[in-house]
């Protein structure tokens, strides 16, 4: 019995996530012309992307690293709570502190690609941590003794041993980060005021103006297939850690 | 190793502070940010007042409630069906698709059915299903691990000793599950409950769920205590989520 249902609520799982790529087939079918983005816009999204990307993983990394050495379960439970809380209120909450901020100093952050990225980076800063430290956590502890033995000096093992073993994890943090970051829309159009305009706007505009069921949903599926591309790299690259 | 601890907790200070920053406000008898005008509770009586806010947040809950009620039943059972290492990929893949996503063909897909067949679900069916179809893999993810933790042997000795297969699935099976019911439910919970992408295109015009208002001022750059006072009280599910699964975690992991 247990089974039975069970293959039943799956096959309606299955047709919820296929209703739609039968719509798209659909519309591709019946013709239309497929709206590409223009080369400035991606070259803006990819930018923003690769600038969250590396700087989310730099301030993550010794978090990271300290949470897999030392660190207690509070000091984890707080840098990831954060992934729990809605997108569209970290962005509202950074709008309240950029109006602060460029009362007070002057810095204009709102309407601007550096408010973007800031918003962009404390939204995916968690899943820097996380993926990081699942790479330094699994990191043996005999060829960091063993580069210490031989005379190395503590930033010596960590340039040299530490860093290149915890690479993998680096990579797929960055490959994770910046396709979250390539298909972001709340953040660039909040903190952005639409001045900042990426991919993600775009198909947002299709839909919302245009009315372009086809160019919107082929370029979002592309970023969806993009993504779990990524995924299937991270998830091998932690697996690999596990051995 | 001194110096990475003050650092991770000056991180983890910046990460609260624009949340805090907004909370705080939100208590703020002033309208702008910046002055501090002491403390009242007048934005919240005045969100209270407002029926359109009322509206929203109770959209929200009810779909909510209603979308982690069907995906934590839904994701246990694909927790069964799928109990082989095999496929997991392929739900946790659907897991991390970004946000636009899926949500768009799905529009289209709708607006097929609205098309041809003449039913329209634009509104709040079309926003239920939309929502199970993101959270349910999310779910499974989360419920899979619990249920290869109910070994074959508890359930082989509950048939043999004469227990029918619902009795087992009663007495044996759920109890075992609970917490991460529980803990599957409140995540599900939160994350419907906050949800803007998935929402905004599969909605009708007249069915306003809680983070469509708070769009409707952030898009445009507002900052409104009454706004701060509505996004204060949108925290509270997902902070009370973050606490149950960590809870959760600690347990089983």
């Amino acid at each position: 019995m247990i089974k039975k249902v069970a293959l039943v609520a799956f096959a309606a799982v299955v047709l919820l996530f296929y209703a739609p790529f039968l719509a798209l087939g659909y519309y591709m079918s019946g013709g239309g012309v497929l709206k590409l983005p223009s080369t400035s816009m991606l070259a803006t999204t990819f930018m923003l992307a690769l600038v969250t990307a590396a700087i989310a993983i730099a301030l993550a990394y010794p978090a990271a690293y300290y949470l897999a050495k030392r660190g207690n379960e509070l000091e984890f439970a707080l840098l990831i709570a954060p992934l729990w809380v809605g997108t569209l209120l970290k962005a509202y909450s950074l709008l309240v502190v950029f109006s602060v901020v460029e009362r007070f100093t002057g810095i204009v952050l709102w309407g601007t690609a550096l408010g973007v990225v800031v918003g962009m980076v404390y939204e995916y800063f968690p899943y820097a941590v996380l993926t990081l430290y699942a790479a330094i956590e699994k990191l043996s502890e005999t060829p960091t003794q063993a580069a210490r033995v031989l005379g190395a000096s503590r930033a010596q093992t960590f340039l040299r041993v530490e860093l290149p073993l915890t690479m993998p994890g680096v990579v797929a943090a960055f490959i994770l980060i910046f396709l979250f970051a390539m298909g972001e829309v709340i953040m660039p159009a909040v903190l952005g005021a639409w001045k900042v305009y990426t991919v993600g706007s775009y198909i947002w505009d299709l839909y919302f103006k245009a009315r372009d069921f086809l160019s919107g949903s082929v370029l979002s599926l592309l970023l969806a297939a993009l993504s779990l591309l990524a995924t299937y790299v991270v998830v091998k690259t932690i697996r690999s850690f596990s051995i | 190793m001194r110096a990475l601890k003050i650092y991770t907790w000056a991180l983890i200070a910046a990460m609260y502070v624009p949340i805090g920053v907004m909370v705080v406000l939100s208590f703020n008898n002033s309208k702008l940010p910046y002055v501090w005008g002491g403390f009242t509770l007048r934005w919240y009586q005045a969100l209270f007042g407002w029926d359109l806010a009322w509206q929203a947040v109770l959209n929200s809950t009810v779909i909510a409630l209603a979308v982690a009620f069907a995906s934590t039943l839904l994701g246990l059972f694909m927790a069964f069906a799928l109990r082989d290492d095999r496929y997991i990929a392929i739900s946790q893949g659907a897991v991390v698709m970004p946000e636009v996503s899926e949500a768009l063909a799905f529009a289209a897909a709708l607006s097929l059915l609205k098309d041809y067949a003449n039913v329209n679900l634009f509104g709040p069916v079309g926003v239920f299903l939309a929502h199970l179809a993101y959270t349910l893999p999310m779910a499974h993810v989360l419920m899979s691990p619990y249920v290869s933790y109910v070994g074959r042997s508890v359930v082989d000795a509950a048939r043999i000793l004469g227990a029918s297969e619902l009795r087992t699935m009663l007495s044996v099976i759920a109890p075992i599950l609970f917490p991460a019911f529980v803990a599957t439910f409140l995540i599900v919970f939160a994350n419907s409950f906050d949800t803007y992408i998935k929402t905004a295109f599969i909605t009708s015009p007249d069915f306003v769920t809680a983070p469509i208002l708070l769009w409707n001022y952030a898009a445009r750059g507002r900052g409104d205590p009454t706004i701060y006072a509505l996004a204060s009280i949108m925290l509270i599910p997902s902070l009370a989520a973050a606490v149950i699964y960590f809870r959760a975690v600690k347990r089983y992991g």
